[in-house]
């Protein structure tokens, strides 16, 4: 099947039809949408060029299984999950002197589904009260980011990070951004 | 405060070329913030930058992803052609199963018949 063809239509419309008919090419077209994004995910917490490519592989054979027998809501976040969990399963099998800790923090966090925030009327007084909260790093970041209009580039020019840390800043405060605001909002 | 609605917008979708692009330092000044803030829209996303930034030869980036894709639909294939095998089997004994039973029937009534 050529997937181009089927760009117009969503994840969920994919895994609908793989429901309707049992056809697998259904959920062959939507892996192929996040391979890309996969070796990436693998190749960041496993660091071999190698042992990622292996690792998609491992990973899609677990997707082709587990789609046939649950229901998933979120496609890609789902997906992004069981990378997580894929990868944190192999540094911990070989044992590697990698920062367990500082990983398993991270993989913990991304359970916060995205589309969380989106669903509600953000209250943007509760989200610049949010801002305060944040450390200083991870507030300056976030500030170029989304209020300047700043590259990653520019945003290491100016406050000297390195660029891995402008990201890491962004993507570290957006999320404590919104377990703040999913905090603030429930207790509302 | 418009700006700031952008940290939670809803994920735009973000081709496997734009983000090729970007890994080889191929994007204008112009779209580079929009690019970024389409990454930055999704842990996943973010994630996938870092580690494909890491690759030695990032143009080498895109053949792997294809090769990786041409096994994903090998391995399709191949179960599918196991689901049909396995189709064809049941099929096989259902069609042993009810001439054995024609048979039968057709020796008893047979037997019954010829034996009054």
């Amino acid at each position: 099947m050529n997937t181009a063809a089927f760009n117009h239509i969503t994840d969920n419309e994919l895994l609908k039809k793989y429901q309707s008919d049992l056809n697998k090419e259904w959920l062959g077209i939507l892996l192929q949408r996040y391979t890309l994004l996969l070796l990436g995910v693998c190749m960041k917490y496993l660091k071999n060029e190698e042992e990622a490519k292996d690792a998609v592989q491992q990973i899609f054979l677990k997707a082709l299984n587990e789609l046939e027998k649950y229901q998933v809501d979120y496609p890609k976040s789902w997906l992004y999950k069981i990378a997580c969990n894929h990868c944190l399963m192999k540094i911990r099998d070989r044992k590697s002197t990698i920062e367990l800790d500082q990983q398993n923090d991270q993989i913990l966090l991304i359970d916060v589904p995205d589309e969380s925030i989106e669903e509600k009327e953000m209250n943007l007084t509760l989200l610049e009260n949010a801002l305060e909260d944040l450390n200083q790093e991870q507030k300056t970041c976030i500030t170029l980011f989304y209020h300047h209009k700043k590259s990653y580039q520019q945003i290491s020019n100016i406050t000297g990070y390195t660029l891995l840390q402008v990201k890491s800043n962004i993507q570290n405060g957006k999320r404590n951004l919104k377990l703040m605001l999913l905090k603030k909002q429930n207790r509302l | 405060m418009k700006s700031w609605r952008a940290i939670f917008n809803k994920e735009a979708p973000l081709s496997d070329d734009e983000l090729i692009n970007y890994l080889k330092n191929e994007v204008n000044a112009d779209e580079m913030h929009d690019l970024e803030q389409k990454i930055a829209a999704s842990d996943f996303n973010m994630d996938a930058l870092e580690g494909l930034s890491a690759f030695k030869d990032k143009s080498q980036i895109a053949n792997t992803t294809h090769l990786l894709n041409q096994q994903l639909k090998k391995q399709i294939n191949k179960s599918k052609s196991k689901r049909r095998k396995r189709n064809i089997e049941s099929q096989q004994w259902i069609i042993l199963v009810t001439l054995a039973i024609l048979l039968l029937s057709i020796f008893g009534y047979l037997l019954i018949h010829y034996s009054r």
